[in-house]
C-alpha cells in the first residue's frame, strides 16, 4: 500500500533504540526525510548512518528534551536541514526512575515528568503547527502507555498521570487543527521488548540472572496479554506510518492500543 | 508498505457497495484473494468483476446474512470456493429503516437490528474461527458505528445498542482468541458519503432539495466532524488492510475511530 511519505519530512523524538528507532526507520523505508533525535550523538549518528547506508535520508537533531534549551537545539537541528516537519512524532520521553511508587513519590517528580513526557512533545507542536497550518497537511503523533489507561497498583504514578495529559491533548489539539488538515493522534503501546524494558526488568529482584526469553515468557502471562508475548518495536513502528500517511487522512483524534490485547476493556 | 496479504483469503460480508466495496478492492489491490459479498447477485458480480479487471483476484457470492440458513449458505459457498479464510470482515448491517427513535420503534426492530448486524457477524466468527486456530492466523474486523459511543438523540436506539455489543464483543473474542495468533479489531466509521447514507441524509428536513456538495459542510458542522467534510468509502480502505495485515499482529481487541474525530471525547 503506498503510504504517500516519500519527501516528507519527518522528526521522530527518542529515536535512537526501542520503539523510537523503528518508527523512524520505518518513515525512512517508505521515503521520508527524517530528522533523527536524541541526547547521544554516537547513538543517533549510528541510526542515521543506517538508514542512509539503506538509501534513506536522514539528519541529527540532538538535545534534551526535558528543557525548553534542550528543545531550541532540536527545533534549530530540524529547522537548518529542513525547513519545517509534515510528520511530528513525539516519542521521547520515559520516567527517570521507573520503580517509584505511591510511597515514595514526590510533587518534583510530577513536575520531571511533566517536562519530560508532556512538555517536550507540547513545545515542538507549538513550534512546528504554524509551518503545518500554513502548508495544510501535517501529522503529529503521541506516545501514551496502558499504564495511562489501566495503571496497577504498584506502578510509577506521575508517569501514569502524565502519560494519561497525552490522550486529552491528542482529542484536544486534534480538533483544532482538523480543518487545517492536520491530524492528530496517539499510540497506548502496552508491554515492548526494548532497550529500557530490559533495563527495569532485568532490575527486579525475581528476574535478577534470569534470561530475558525467560522473563519476557513470565510476564507475558502475569499480564495476561492474550497474544501470549511481548510485542517488538517492529510491531508498532508500522502502525505509525499508517497512522502518519495518507491513507489516515480522516482518522484523527484517536489513541489507538497496541498492546497485543492486554487492555482487557472495552475500547470507545 | 508491504502489508504482506498476497494470497490470503479475504471475505467482505456487505461488498456490493459504500465501504465495504473499498475494502475489498483494496485488499485486493494488496494480493488478497477476496470474496464479494451481498444480497444483490448482479450488483455482487459487478464488484468482483471490476476489481478483476483492474488484474486482481475476486469472486462474488450472494445471500442474506440475517438469517442462520444464509450464514450457514455463505459459508459452505466460501470454502467451496477458498477451503477457508485468512481474513473475516464482518461489514454488513445497517438498519431496514435508519429513521427510527424511541418513539417509533419497537422491540421487533431491534430483534431485527441484532440479527442484521450482530447475528451475521457472530454466525460468520463462529464459522471462521476453527480453520484461523488450526492455521495459527486469522483476521476478524467487526463493524461499529459513531452512533455506539455517541448515540443521537433521534437515531435508531436498536440499532446503536447493537453495534455497541460489537464493541464489547470485538475485546471479548480478542481476549479469547488471541493466543493463536489471530487478531480481532474493530472499526467505528464516522458518517461516510455512500448511496444508502445519501437517501438518508437528504431526506433530512433542513437538506431536501439539496445536492450532497450542499449537504456536506451543514451536516460536518452540525455532527461535530473536525475534519469539516465527512468520509468517502476510500478513507476506510487504508484501516481495514493494515488491520488486516500481519503488520498489525500486536493490535488486539481495540475498536478504531475513523471518523474525522466526530467523536469528541478521549479515546482509551
Amino acid at each position: 500500500m503506498d503510504l504517500g511519505l516519500a519527501g516528507k519530512r519527518a522528526l521522530v523524538t527518542g529515536s535512537t533504540a526501542g520503539i523510537g528507532a523503528a518508527t523512524v526507520r520505518e518513515l525512512a523505508a517508505e521515503g521520508a526525510r527524517v530528522a533523527v533525535h536524541g541526547r547521544n550523538a554516537e547513538r543517533a549518528e549510528a541510526i542515521a548512518a543506517d538508514i542512509r547506508a539503506a538509501g534513506g535520508e536522514a539528519i541529527l537533531a540532538l538535545g534534551d528534551l526535558s528543557t525548553r534549551d534542550g528543545c531550541n537545539a532540536v527545533i534549530a537541528a530540524v529547522e537548518a536541514a529542513f525547513g519545517g516537519l509534515d510528520i511530528l512524532v513525539n516519542n521521547a520521553g520515559g520516567s527517570e526512575n521507573p520503580s517509584r511508587t505511591w510511597a515514595d513519590v514526590e510533587w518534583e517528580d510530577f513536575l520531571e515528568n511533566f517536562e519530560l513526557n508532556t512538555g517536550s512533545a507540547f513545545r515542538l507542536i507549538k513550534h512546528f503547527l504554524p509551518g503545518m497550518k500554513a502548508q495544510k497537511w501535517g501529522r503529529i503523533i503521541q506516545f501514551s502507555s496502558t499504564g495511562a489507561t489501566m495503571p496497577a497498583a504498584h506502578t510509577e504514578p506521575s508517569y501514569n498521570a502524565v502519560k494519561a495529559s497525552l490522550i486529552t491533548l491528542t482529542t484536544s489539539l486534534s480538533k483544532t487543527v482538523a480543518r487545517h488538515g492536520i491530524t492528530v493522534n496517539c499510540v497506548t503501546p502496552g508491554a515492548v521488548d526494548t532497550p529500557v524494558y530490559r533495563k527495569f526488568v532485568t532490575n527486579l529482584p525475581p528476574f535478577q540472572d534470569k534470561p530475558i526469553e525467560e522473563i519476557n515468557r513470565t510476564l507475558a502471562k502475569r499480564w495476561a496479554i492474550p497474544a501470549g508475548h511481548l510485542g517488538e518495536p517492529e510491531d508498532l513502528a508500522p502502525a505509525v506510518a499508517f497512522l502518519c500517511s495518507g491513507q489516515a487522512d480522516w482518522i484523527t483524534g484517536v489513541n489507538l492500543r497496541i498492546d497485543g490485547g492486554m487492555s482487557y476493556f472495552i475500547n470507545t | 508498505m508491504d502489508l504482506q496479504l498476497t494470497g490470503k483469503r479475504a471475505l467482505v460480508t456487505g461488498s456490493n457497495s459504500g465501504i465495504g466495496v473499498a475494502a475489498a478492492r483494496r485488499l485486493a489491490e494488496e494480493g488478497a484473494r477476496v470474496i464479494v459479498h451481498g444480497r444483490n447477485q448482479q450488483r455482487a458480480e459487478a464488484v468482483a468483476a471490476d476489481i478483476c479487471a483492474s488484474g486482481h483476484d475476486a469472486i462474488a457470492i450472494t445471500g442474506d446474512l440475517s438469517t442462520q440458513q444464509g450464514c450457514d449458505a455463505l459459508w459452505q459457498a466460501v470454502e467451496a470456493a477458498m477451503g477457508g479464510l485468512d481474513i473475516l470482515i464482518n461489514n454488513a448491517g445497517g438498519s431496514d429503516d435508519a429513521t427510527r427513535t424511541w418513539e417509533t420503534s419497537h422491540w421487533p426492530d431491534w430483534i431485527e437490528e441484532f440479527e442484521m448486524n450482530a447475528g451475521s457477524a457472530m454466525r460468520m466468527t463462529e464459522h471462521a474461527l476453527p480453520g484461523m486456530i488450526a492455521q495459527k492466523w486469522g483476521r476478524i474486523i467487526n463493524v461499529s458505528s459513531a452512533q455506539a459511543t455517541m448515540p443521537f438523540p433521534h437515531s435508531s436506539p436498536g440499532y446503536n445498542a447493537v453495534k455497541a455489543g460489537i464493541i464489547n464483543t470485538t475485546t471479548s473474542l480478542a481476549r479469547t482468541y488471541g493466543k493463536h495468533g489471530i487478531t480481532i479489531n474493530c472499526i467505528s466509521p464516522g458518517p461516510v458519503d455512500s448511496a444508502v447514507f445519501r437517501e438518508f441524509a437528504l431526506d433530512l428536513p433542513p437538506l431536501r432539495g439539496k445536492t450532497f456538495e450542499e449537504a456536506e459542510p451543514f451536516l460536518a458542522n452540525k455532527w461535530g466532524v473536525s475534519a469539516g467534510r465527512l468520509g468517502q468509502p476510500d478513507d476506510l480502505a487504508g484501516a481495514f488492510t493494515f488491520l488486516a495485515s500481519p503488520k498489525a499482529r500486536f493490535i488486539n481487541g481495540v475498536t478504531l475511530r475513523v471518523d474525522g474525530g466526530m467523536c469528541g471525547f478521549i479515546n482509551v
